[in-house]
């Protein structure tokens, strides 16, 4: 569906959804410039912006590419119940940094979008960076060994149950809306999230120590549904893909930003305590995830996680 | 025009008795074809509107206040409440009000405690000489207390839809849902000065142990669910699925529990989870339709034009609440207006806990009041007496809960001290 | 329930054919066998969490289900038993047995348009719905959407059952107890 364009390219409505709130730098430095730029264009490209999950959650967000009805999104986790091996790009310590993640994006990721492009009539535009991945919890976590016995509350998807027992944590199920209360009460010891992610749910306010582990970088996918690429002129749809790559660096920089600013407001009035990255046990944490998964994939999703850890540091 | 369209459309449905689930969803499918939306993605809506893991809270907190009747447990708190205030004079009422005290802790919903309370306590009090409204007005009043109390099903929905901790709003709703008790035997303290001539009876102390004695494990429900959240054994949601448990088992240990009786527990537990669901989900889509027109952004642009004040904007949301709660279920009204209302309280920098609890008493007693006050209907199926008569009765204590509603709402630090002080 | 034949009173409804007794019987028998698996999902997710052997990532989404499950099974049953919320204001208003019939008739074809779009709905939704699958357990969602194809129908046949009695005083059934199956 990559040509589309002939006879389409009149005025078009892009309705842009995600479950981030207007307070998260894939809001306010992610899709609100793509709305401002795209408009300033002046190729009849309107943007109507719905975030807070005002469209639906995720999966739902999804189905609504897929049928047309709804445009452009930004999301993770719903995209696994289409094409399942997505799952993979969000396994422990698969990328190294996020440079890694964007140098495969950019270079190796082409057989994988077609792919998923077949799958699911819905187009992989970009990534953007949402942050990396970090334990907060009561107990300070700087090792595999420490994570022996603590239960960490991890979404309940079958890759980040993995992703626990990659890194040698405990998984504890408690749903998306009762982990305030979990934390608090001690149902769970510790969750995982970005920074900006444990910031803006509060959950720092019922926990001891945040871990620079960066376990996982979470990378939000800018998808488009085929439907909506159709009604697109050429000019239009190189207007969009190019905006949204060259806000992706941009956005970078506004996620760190914000996580740095959050971070040292810790360091400096808590309530956490920061375990920095040089404190953490990085190279036990890679190699045992990497053992772990080795033996976990097979098949396809074997190739495909060895082709990812084979491109670091290139 | 197109959204206006669509509520007259809802409204005219509701008017000509159409279930509401189907008055809302059958103008919702009409918005969504004409704004070209694939078929099939409008009731994937209401399916991922229940598809919460929160809203498993509302299914098994009916379990228990169904159970809760079977059991007998309504009798043995009513017995020990009558035991224990033999001496007072009008115990009868104030036992009533005690009792749905009691069975709040346990229940999360009014119907429940109107059912299984008022078979007891109205025909206990007619008996005993008070006039049949006063016995209905009192048990129907009282009856609120149950969802206002934790655990409560408005709250566990509320706190799901509004994105705040349910523990939070279970331990502001404490508070409140006491006032509304003390508020209640203030008007029967009064009441009875009028009315002088209720017999008070002696304390029987033998009497009063054997009835403690029975209801100790009844209050163990309380205790579980409390606790267990509190103590960091299960989240909110899962004490409901432990307090059913305890209630079968209890049922079994009492033996007053057959497998008939459980089967007759389960259909009712269905039956009215059926309902409620659907609505739950029908409100889904029309959220989704204001979602899509940007309702709320507007809304919050037309109060914040008409005042700045918090409190002028909260007297107008228990206005909204108390009209819209006497024509909607109080159910379909959290889900459809909180998305909207929460995000401008906000604005107004009220707490959105006190919001809560503000609107769910508010909601409340909309139930009390035609022509769709489900708990009106209740009493006047276990009563056997018309509606309108029920409803006579009711009238004089619309006065005492609407005193306790604006104290809660003009003084919030009687609904927040209690969450801060646990750390919420 | 006995099979002797008798009149009925002029003001009660005649009994419902076996065919629908029948299918409300299955519905709950289904609806209260999800409360069931709902009961036991949540119940196993809290002993998952201290018993390492029982921990199973499935039991929430279980229990989710169920209670999908227990929305869309019941929709025909609750049509049928006059067992949905309504609004009853209009029975004020309207009081002679004449007006009610056209009120009863006039509520039930609605109720039977939107449940055949809604019918229809679903039976899109189940169309597309084998291309994903359920995030946690990878259940297909095809599968899933057949609840709400059932119910709907069912609430379709149901509805049109209402319009068939329209000319008899059916209250609404606000408590199961007074519900019979
Ligand atoms: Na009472
Ligand atoms: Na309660």
């Amino acid at each position: 569906a990559d040509e589309g364009g002939d006879g389409a390219g009149g005025d078009i409505t892009l309705s842009f959804s995600s479950s981030q709130s207007e307070a998260t730098p894939n809001y306010y430095c992610g899709m609100e410039l793509f709305k401002e730029r795209i408009e300033a264009e002046d190729l009849g490209i309107t943007v109507d912006l719905f975030p807070n999950s005002q469209l639906g959650p995720d999966t739902e967000r999804v189905a609504s590419l897929q049928s047309g009805d709804l445009d452009m999104d930004l999301q993770e986790a719903g995209m696994a119940s289409v094409y399942p091996q997505i799952g993979i790009l969000g396994a422990a310590y698969v990328f190294d940094d996020v440079d890694h993640a964007f140098n495969w994006i950019d270079n190796d990721s082409e057989e994988f979008r077609t792919s998923f492009n077949e799958q699911t009539d819905m187009t992989i535009i970009d990534g953007w960076f949402y942050g990396n991945r970090t334990f907060s919890s009561n107990e300070p976590i700087r090792s595999p060994e420490d994570l022996q016995g603590q239960q960490i509350r991890f979404p309940d998807t079958p890759q980040y149950l993995e992703n626990a027992r990659a890194l040698g944590a405990t998984p504890v199920a408690v749903a998306y809306e009762e982990i305030y209360v979990a934390l608090q009460q001690g149902i769970a010891d510790g969750q995982e999230n970005p920074v900006v992610g444990t910031k803006s749910a509060s959950y720092d306010e019922v926990q001891e120590y945040v871990s620079l582990n960066n376990h996982q970088v979470s990378i939000h996918w800018v998808t488009l549904s085929d439907a909506t690429l159709e009604k697109m002129s050429k000019e239009q749809k190189d207007a969009v893909f190019e905006t949204v790559k060259e806000i992706r660096s941009e956005n970078r920089e506004c996620v760190e930003q914000e996580t740095d600013e959050i971070l040292q407001d810790w360091r400096d009035n808590g309530p956490l305590t920061v375990i920095e990255e040089d404190e953490v046990d990085r190279e036990a944490f890679i190699s045992q995830a990497e053992e772990h998964f080795k033996n976990y994939y097979t098949g396809d999703d074997l190739a495909l996680y060895e082709s990812i850890r084979a491109s670091a540091g290139q | 025009m197109e959204l206006l369209l669509l509520f007259l459309g809802i409204l005219v449905l509701m008017f000509l008795r159409v279930p509401v689930a189907f008055s809302i969803m059958g103008p919702c499918l009409v918005y969504f074809m004409a704004n070209g939306l694939s078929a099939g993605m409008s009731l994937k809506i209401v399916f991922d509107s229940v598809n919460s893991f929160p809203l498993l809270a509302v299914p098994l907190f009916i379990l228990v206040g169904v159970t809760a009747n079977k059991v007998g447990v309504a009798d043995r708190l009513f017995e020990f409440c009558l035991a224990a205030m033999a001496r007072v004079p009008g115990n009868l009422a104030y036992v009533n009000v005690g009792t749905s005290v009691g069975f709040a802790w346990m229940s999360g919903s009014a119907l429940a405690d109107a059912a299984g309370l008022g078979k007891i306590q109205v025909p206990a009090m007619t008996k005993a000489g008070y006039p049949f409204r006063f016995a209905t007005g009192l048990t129907a009043s009282s009856a609120l207390i149950s969802p206002v109390m934790p655990p409560s099903i408005p709250a566990v929905i509320f706190a799901a839809v509004g994105t705040i901790s349910t523990g939070a709003l279970f331990a502001a709703s404490v508070v409140p849902a006491l006032l509304m008790a003390v508020g209640l035997c203030v008007y029967i303290a009064i009441w009875i000065k009028r009315h002088p001539g209720f017999e008070s009876q002696p304390f029987d102390p033998a009497r009063f142990w054997r009835a403690a004695v029975n209801v100790i494990a009844p209050l163990g429900a309380p205790v579980i669910i409390l606790g267990g959240i509190m103590g960091g054994l299960f989240t909110p949601t899962e004490a409901a699925g432990i307090a059913g448990l305890y209630m079968v088992v209890l049922g079994c240990v009492y033996r007053t529990i057959t497998w008939r009786g459980m089967w007759q527990a389960a259909k009712e537990t269905v039956f009215l989870t059926g309902g409620i669901m659907l609505i739950i989900g029908a409100a889904g889509m029309l959220g989704r339709v204001l979602a899509q027109e940007q309702v709320a952004q507007q809304l919050s642009r037309l109060i914040s034009d008409f005042t700045e004040s918090p409190l002028v904007f909260l007297i107008l949301i228990i206005v909204l609440m108390l009209v819209l709660g006497m024509v909607i279920d109080a159910t379909a009204v959290i889900l459809v207006a909180v998305p909207v209302l929460l995000p401008l309280a906000m604005t107004f920098g009220i707490d959105p806990v006190h919001f809560g609890v503000v609107v769910i008493m508010s909601l409340m007693i909309g139930l009390l009041t035609p022509p769709v006050g489900s708990v009106l209907y209740v009493m006047s199926s276990v009563t056997g007496r018309p509606v309108d008569e029920i409803f006579r009765g009711i009238v004089p204590f619309l006065t005492p809960m609407i005193i306790v509603l604006l104290i809660v709402t003009f003084f919030p630090d009687v609904v927040m001290f209690l969450p801060r002080m646990l750390g919420f | 329930m006995t099979d002797t034949p008798h009149t009925p009173p002029p003001d009660a409804p005649p009994q419902a054919r076996p065919f629908f007794r029948w299918l409300a019987r299955i519905e709950l028998a289904i609806a209260v066998f999800f409360l069931f698996t709902l009961a036991v999902g949540v119940l196993w997710q809290v002993l998952g969490r201290y018993v390492p052997a029982a921990n199973w990532v499935g039991a929430g989404e279980i229990a989710r289900f169920s209670l999908i499950g227990i929305t869309f099974i019941t929709v025909g049953y609750l049509i049928g038993q006059h067992g949905q919320i309504t609004v009853a204001v209009i029975d004020g208003i309207v009081k002679g047995p004449r007006g009610r019939t056209v009120v009863r008739a006039v509520s039930a074809i609605l109720l039977t348009l939107i449940c055949l779009a809604l019918t229809w709905e679903a039976w899109s939704m189940v169309e597309d719905g084998f291309r994903r699958v359920s995030p946690v357990l990878g259940i297909p969602l095809g599968y899933l959407y057949l609840l709400p194809l059932i119910g709907f129908a069912s609430g379709t046949v149901m509805a049109i059952g209402r319009l068939v009695r329209a000319n008899y005083d059916e209250p609404d059934a606000l408590i199961a107890e007074e519900a019979e199956v």
